[in-house]
Formats: C-alpha cells, structure tokens, sequence
C-alpha cells in the first residue's frame, strides 16, 4: 500500500482557519442569545438556556481550536512527476489521485485572509472540476504552481 | 514577437459595461415602471430611484475600469499567461497543448475600435470569464490566433476498422414502453409524499385534516374525478414523452454517433467519438424486471460546452446491449461478458450490507418514528422502514467494480435503479478514495471516481473494503512508460 503523501501546509493555515472558524462560531451563539433574550422577557425553561450556553461553548472551542488543529495536521499533499496527491479532511478522510496528465490550468488564488498572512491557494483543474491545496506560503505556491504546470506539460496526453 | 505583460484594449471596458447594461435594463425597466405608475414622475421615490440607477452604474464603471486595469495577459513561447481578478489576484498559464481552438469573434462595437474577441477554448471546462480576452487590437488577436493553432494536440489514432455505417431505430412499440415506464410518475408520489411531509412539520395547519374533510364532504366528486386527474396526468406524461423520443436514430457514421429525435420539435446531435468520457447503462427500477436498460453516453464538450450526458439509446433489451455497446462504442465503452455474475466484479465486504442497513435504516426509523407520532396511520411508516432495508439490501448486492485488461474501469452501483459506468482509465479525471468516521471503524472507505461533463453523476461507491479501495487507487497510480491508448 502506497504511503501518505509528504507534505505539509503552511502553518500559519492555522491562524487563518481559527479566524473563519471564529466567525462562522457566531452563528452558533444565534440561538443562545435568542433564547436568552426570550428567557428574559418571557422566561420559563431557564435549563435550557444554560444548555444551549454549554452547546455553544463548545461548538465553538471546537471549531476555533480542535478542528483547525486536526484539519492542519491531517492535510498532506506531495507533487511527483507522474501525480498529484492529496490527503485531507477532519470529519471524512480524503484521498485524491490527479493524474498529471489530466491536468489542464493551475492557478493561485488569495482571499484577504490568506494575504494577510502571506499565503496562497493552489486550485488543480481538471476536465472534471478543480481541487485546492490551501494556504501554502505564497513562495511556495508559487513553486507549486509552477512545478505542476511543468510537469502537466511534459506529461503525455490526449484529451 | 512574443508580447510582454499587456493589458487588454481600453475598450473592454465599453464591453463589459455593455454587458451590465444588457444584463440589468430588465429589471430597471421593470422599476421605473413601477415607480412612475405608482408614485408619478416627479415623486420623491422616483428621484431616489433615479439616483440610485445612476450610482449603480457609476459603480459598475468603477469595477469595470479596476478590472481592466488589473487584467494581464502575455503571450509566451509555449502557452497563454493570465493574471485577472480584484479583490482575489488570479494568476493562470494555459499551455499550448491544452489549447483547443482559437475563436476570433466580433460585434459592431468591435469594428468601432478596430478590436476583436479572443475566445480560447480547452477540452473540459469553460473559461469564457478568463480564457477569453474581450476586446484585443485586429493585428494582436491574429498572432495569437496563428502562434497558438501551429501546434495541434496530436490526434489520437482510432482503431476502430468498423467503418461501416451502422444504425439503431427505436420502434414504435419500444418508443410505447418508453414513454409508459419512465420515471417521470415518481413526482407525482413525491408530491404525495410532500404533503404528508408538511403536515408534520405545520401541525397546527393540519393540511391533512383539511384534505381529508374536503375528501369526506365531497367524497363522490373526489372518488369520481382523482382517479381521472392521475390517469390523465399520466397520459399527457406518457403522449409528451412520446412526442420527445419519436423517431429516435442512432447512426455511428465515421468518426461520430448522431442521434435525431422528436417529431414536432426536431433535435440532432452529433458526438464525436473521441469525445466520449464514459457510458452509463441505467436499469430503471420498473424496467429491470422486464430486462429493458437505457443507455447514456457522456461526453466532453468543445469550447464553452461543458460536456454533457445524453440519452445513447433510450430503451433496449439487455440482451442485445453487448452487440449494440460493441457496434457503437470504443471498446474501452463496453461490457463484455455477464456482469451480474458474483465473481465478475469485486464486490463489497459482507460488513457492508450490515453497515448499509445502518445508513439507510436508521433515518427511516427516525423518520418513521415522528410520522407514527403524528400521522394516524402510523404504521405506514413501518413500511418505510422496510422498503428502506431493502434499498439497502439490493445496493449491497449489486454494489461492485473492475478493472480489465489493465485499462477499462466498471463500476456499478443502485440506489433505486442499477446503473453501470464504463470508462477508460485515461478518463477518469481525478480518483479518490473517502473515509467517514462511521467508516473508519469498519474499515470501508468510498471510491469515487471524477468524469469530464458529469457534473450532477454521482460515480462513487460506498462501502468498499479499505484494502480494496486502496488497490484500487493503487491501480489509478500505476503509470506505463507511454501512453498508446485511443
């Protein structure tokens, strides 16, 4: 059985999804302050609000600190003249085989956050579609980007 | 002459501003109609309406101008270099071997600045937003054009000495099963399904309760003329669908399939044969036991067309699907020998069937649970959990895939009909392999494979054994030393 691919992200990854993390958190406090607010003015089924206070609290540090971490430590990808291959996901682990070959454009995005920390997003695509290596250094997505559009050039193909 | 960094004539700005224009004029038509019938000419709303048109345009001339200017293309020795985007910077190289077709294209406005259109077309995807260079000085454009259309993609060499002519015509009793057994009448139930849906969700409404006194009150009117409302429907599905499929042919002619259809509205397609990506053989779930499949092919377009999935052959008998598969298609494209045999494909761990229960019966039960809590007939939903199991049951039994002669990928899978995929290796874009956590304890993963113009096709397994799915990707990466594929 083949091993995992090799490389990893950029650290500072972690920074950035912490920070979408954070934001997308607000969301879970939605109903608890709701229903604060509605325990407040109406109030019966105290209870619930300090679960729904527990829930959100812990939603929260999971997607600020736990999930960030193991999305970071589980993301590898690793770039041979033949492929490129990819390893990801928290909840579902993900293999991905891009044949160099099928290959068509490599680009590198950056949205405001990632620029903020100096990084950048290597987007494959297909014929069938595109797949990201995220937040790499912007040097090394540059290389990357590079590197594979070398390659798929090099390689054999038909379509 | 190969060019630096440059941008694109002044007057893509004119262009895309057009195209906002012609894009919005509906709707801002729609509101100064409004507006002056509803509050006169000079109205406070309409003055607001008026400065709001003209600061939305003014934006748009902003974002258009800033687009412009931060749009680069360069044309190099071995590809097209672009950088584009305003709050993301995007940068891209198209390689001249990717490069299908060069389009030169131009509008009145065009003429105006002496400018023309550059459409860049590759296989697969779409690039008209970024391949595609709106407005670029006459002399420009046609360097480009020539420096890119020296070197062709090679052309690949199609071994198919069946260059006689062969055809398939759907008669008129096969276009009557047709019609007759397809999916279509599944809405109907669906929206049955969707009201008893809503009554649960709206209890206070008690839409059922409503229905059903409607029923009771008028019971001799609702008797008499449901029956003929659902007979009805189903015969006007059944006379359209009659309608779309009259006359099909199906013609391998050279290097294409056409397939001309319809009686009062007429269509031809013509598929290029090297462009076809995979075949879909689907067993509809009234036409299995009647041994009937319909055939799709999907293929990859040219230039703007994403590639599609077209009707192949819509109703055929599964015996004679080897011959017709073997008369039309490519022999990557075919199934040879009989696949519903155990030893044919490899099939999912026996853990499987058990873990697909799981995954489909555990949300019947839940769903079943709350409808026994809400609906008076409850025990109905107990025959959702049945049917639920058996769903799961026959997926697990026709789930599997192969690989034969080291090339041609199978995979076949059934939720409510079997469907069956047949592809070349060399037409899978992209492989994977997916494990859930459920999965993760019991060791079976997903296999899913990506096909140029699938989008909406879901080819994936569930259920493969871990060691399989890892073969299986390990096939994918087994690379020759050249490739002599067609």
């Amino acid at each position: 059985m083949r091993p995992d691919p090799v490389q990893r992200i950029n650290k500072k990854a972690l920074n950035v999804w912490r920070i979408i993390g954070a934001i997308t958190s607000l969301i879970y406090w939605l109903p608890t302050v709701g229903y604060i607010l509605f325990h407040y003015f109406i109030g019966f089924y105290g209870w619930i609000g300090w679960l729904l206070l527990i829930l959100s609290s812990v939603l929260t540090f999971i997607t600020i600190v736990t999930i960030p971490k193991i999305k970071w430590l589980r993301w590898r990808y690793e770039i041979t003249e033949h492929e490129i291959s990819l390893k990801y996901g928290v909840f579902i682990i993900r293999r991905s085989i891009i044949p160099m070959v099928r290959v068509q454009h490599v680009d590198t995005t950056q949205g405001p956050f990632l620029r903020y920390y100096g990084l950048a997003t290597v987007m494959i695509s297909t014929a069938a579609g595109s797949h990201e290596i995220p937040a790499l250094s912007i040097q090394v997505a540059d290389e990357v980007r590079n590197r594979i559009s070398e390659l798929a050039r090099v390689a054999d193909h038909d379509v | 002459m190969m060019s630096n960094r440059q941008r694109l004539h002044p007057s893509a700005i004119i262009f895309s501003i057009i195209k906002v224009i012609k894009d919005s004029v509906f709707p801002v038509i729609i509101f100064f109609i409004t507006t002056l019938a509803g509050s006169g000419l000079l109205s406070t709303r309409m003055f607001w309406l008026i400065i709001v048109t003209i600061a939305f345009f003014a934006v748009m001339f902003i974002v258009a101008v800033i687009r412009w200017y931060r749009f680069h293309y360069s044309v190099e020795e071995d590809g097209l270099r672009i950088e584009y985007g305003v709050l993301i910077r995007n940068k891209r190289f198209i390689p001249q071997e990717r490069i299908q077709t060069v389009n030169l294209t131009e509008t009145v406005f065009h003429r105006l600045f002496n400018t023309v259109k550059v459409e860049i077309d590759t296989a697969g995807s779409s690039l008209q937003s970024e391949g595609g260079l709106t407005s670029i000085n006459y002399e420009e454009a046609q360097y480009i054009k020539s420096h890119f259309s020296n070197q062709k993609a090679k052309h690949t060499i199609d071994n198919e000495e069946n260059s006689a002519d062969t055809i398939y015509t759907l008669n008129m009793k096969d276009l009557l099963i047709e019609a007759s057994t397809s999916s279509g009448m599944g809405v109907f139930f669906i929206i049955i399904a969707g009201i008893f849906q809503l009554d649960y969700m709206i209890p206070t409404f008690d839409l059922l309760g409503i229905l059903t006194g409607f029923i009771e009150s008028n019971l001799k009117l609702v008797l008499f003329v449901l029956p003929i409302v659902v007979v009805l429907s189903w015969v006007f599905s059944v006379i359209g669908s009659m309608l779309k499929n009259a006359n099909f042919t199906l013609k391998k002619e050279g290097n294409n399939l056409y397939i001309s259809r319809g009686l009062l509205e007429k269509r031809e397609i013509a598929i290029p044969i090297k462009r076809i990506q995979a075949i879909r053989v689907v067993e509809g779930i009234i036409r299995q036991p009647f041994g009937f499949v319909t055939v799709y092919v999907q293929s990859a377009g040219y230039g703007n067309d994403l590639g599609e999935s077209t009707v192949l052959f819509p109703l055929l008998r599964r015996k004679k699907l080897y011959s017709f598969l073997e008369s039309t298609v490519p022999k990557h494209f075919r199934i040879e020998g009989d696949l519903d045999r155990n030893d044919a494909l490899v099939r999912l761990p026996r853990r499987s069937l058990l873990l697909k229960c799981i995954r489909y019966g555990v949300p019947a039960l839940l769903m079943a649970a709350a409808m026994i809590y809400y609906l008076p007939w409850g025990w109905v939903s107990s025959m959702f959990v049945l049917f639920a199991l058996a769903i799961a049951y026959f997926s697990y039994k026709d789930a599997g895939w192969m690989v034969e002669e080291g090339n041609r990928f199978t995979m076949r899978y059934r939720l409510l009909s079997r469907t069956t995929i047949i592809c070349p290796k060399y037409r899978i874009q992209s492989a994977h392999v997916n494990q859930s956590l459920f999965q993760r304890r019991s060791r079976t993963t997903t296999i899913l494979i990506l096909i140029a113009g699938s989008i909406g096709v879901n080819t994936a397994l569930w259920g493969v054994d871990e060691q399989e799915g890892m073969s299986f990707l390990h096939w994918f990466q087994a690379h020759k030393t050249r490739h002599t594929d067609s």
